[in-house]
């Protein structure tokens, strides 16, 4: 099992809402996350966030909610994350299904093209581990798109792996490094991400969905979102920015003044 | 459909703080005040730790919570480290400079969506030089350059330039200047653009093509063409039906 207990950007979150329990319920089915799966990993305590389950709806959320949708400035809507975040089948993915893993060797695992079962994705416990980095809302909802954007290679017909890195600008060890394929803002109508050229002049990558949604988060959020998880929305996609992308970037994220 | 919807014993609820200034005395306080504070308090927040710029043993206080929280909680070792930051205090520069520059562990490679060790430090570095780039001292400015020149990571080095770019007084001579000491490959990162600095939406896009058009290797290859669906040996199921 994890290691349960919440970060202190978790428990921001969480003072906003409080556990919406009508938000609860269509989270479960909107991320298809099952009792069968998550059972012991909070879906019968979903009101304590010290839990998975519960982590994940905080995440959800968060990724629901916590942007304010401005259609000049931000690289994509709510609409276009929450499709790659959420389980039904839309433009973005075919149908998928969420479960818990007790696997640390990785964030979260997208697993496509399953045999003779449903393509799903993996929450490992470093997402909710408590004393893990990646124990709180701004990272496991990064992560719901980057997973998710796996989901859309799938479908697409696109190869799902990283490269292996280092190479180029990516620093990072191992499959992780990723093109960054450059767009300006408003050069996808909200709703439009989903859609691709091969040239490369509309199309994006799982860490590239990742940043542009940790960044439009950090930068344009609503106004209910605590400070706690904006700073790590910020930090960790400047981050990603620096590390995971084999070519150059043209933007940092956010206020480079501390607070 | 889902058949078991999910289920609650108690509710753990979490009141906010009520808002509170920063003294040695509030520290605690202070800190979980701040971070649940909501995006649009954020200058709310920077004037109650501006308040503060004078009040004793504040630095002191933060950084042995920083210390703690850097084990246990990255999120809220960043969000310590922000309002140390935020103070401009030259207390706190030393500490900041030993920060920027602790060794990283070896480099392991990432698990698949994860951050390592070597992501988290520098998280913090980054953070940590934007703190030293916030004081108005010559040493700190002297810091900054280092930084920006010398600091092994690309993501420190990174947030350094960006910093010094963004609180030189002539933005023009400040990017002269880094430009003689930024290695050959960090040489792009002075055309990177941010939209918390330029907020005009076609300003921004034109800052973003001007980048391409400086630095065209940046530019990504095609994508791989997709490759055809693989034949399906067996209809398609669902688990749950």
């Amino acid at each position: 099992m994890c290691i349960d207990g919440a970060s202190q950007s978790d428990k921001d979150l969480w003072a906003t809402h409080n556990c919406w329990w009508a938000f609860v319920l269509w989270q479960y089915q909107a991320y298809r996350m099952h009792d069968s799966e998550w059972n012991g990993y909070g879906f019968d305590d979903a009101c304590n966030v010290a839990m998975p389950y519960p982590k994940a709806v905080n995440a959800s959320y968060l990724i629901t909610y916590g942007l304010r949708d401005d259609y000049a400035l931000q690289w994509h809507a709510t609409i276009d994350y929450r499709h790659a975040a959420e389980a039904w089948e839309t433009d973005t993915h075919n149908e998928i299904y969420y479960a818990p893993s007790e696997d640390r060797s990785y964030l979260a695992a997208a697993e496509t093209g399953r045999f003779l079962a449903q393509d799903r994705t993996l929450m490992g416990c470093l997402l909710f581990d408590l004393g893990a980095s990646t124990n709180n809302p701004a990272t496991r909802s990064g992560d719901y798109v980057h997973e998710g954007w796996h989901h859309w290679q799938h479908k697409h017909g696109y190869n799902p792996d990283h490269m292996q890195g280092p190479i180029g600008a990516c620093t990072t060890s191992g499959s992780a490094c990723d093109w960054f394929y450059w767009h300006t803002v408003s050069q996808f109508n909200f709703g439009d991400m989903w859609k691709f050229t091969t040239d490369g002049h509309y199309f994006h990558s799982p860490n590239q969905a990742q940043v542009e949604y940790l960044c439009d988060l950090a930068e344009l959020p609503s106004g209910f979102v605590p400070n706690s998880v904006l700073i790590l929305a910020k930090s960790e996609a400047n981050q990603r920015l620096s590390t995971r992308f084999r070519n150059g970037v043209p933007y940092r994220c956010g206020d480079p003044r501390p607070w | 459909m889902p058949s078991k919807p999910p289920s609650r014993r108690e509710t753990v609820a979490f009141e906010r703080v009520v808002r509170i200034g920063l003294s040695r005395h509030t520290i605690d306080d202070f800190i979980r005040f701040a971070g649940q504070s909501r995006a649009d308090e954020r200058e709310a927040v920077r004037a109650l730790i501006a308040d503060a710029e004078n009040e004793p043993d504040i630095i002191d206080g933060l950084f042995e919570r920083y210390e703690t929280a850097q084990r246990s909680d990255t999120g809220l070792a960043l969000l310590i480290l922000s309002i140390i930051g935020e103070l401009r205090s030259r207390a706190a520069l030393d500490r900041l400079i030993a920060l920027v520059w602790t060794r990283a562990p070896e480099a392991e490679p990432a698990g698949h969506g994860a951050l390592s060790e070597v992501d988290v430090l520098e998280m913090l570095q980054s953070k940590a030089a934007e703190g030293i780039a916030y004081l108005p001292t010559t040493e700190a400015e002297r810091e900054t350059l280092r930084i920006a020149a010398e600091h092994p990571a690309a993501s420190v080095r990174s947030a350094a330039i960006a910093a010094y770019l963004h609180h030189a007084p002539d933005h023009e001579r400040a990017r002269a200047r880094l430009l003689e000491i930024l290695r050959r490959d960090d040489a792009s990162s002075l055309d990177r653009t941010s939209r918390l600095v330029v907020s005009d939406p076609a300003e921004f896009n034109a800052a973003l093509t001007r980048f391409y058009d400086l630095h065209p290797e940046h530019v990504a290859p095609e994508a791989e063409r997709p490759a055809p669906p693989p034949e399906p040996t067996e209809p398609p199921r669902r688990l749950d039906g």
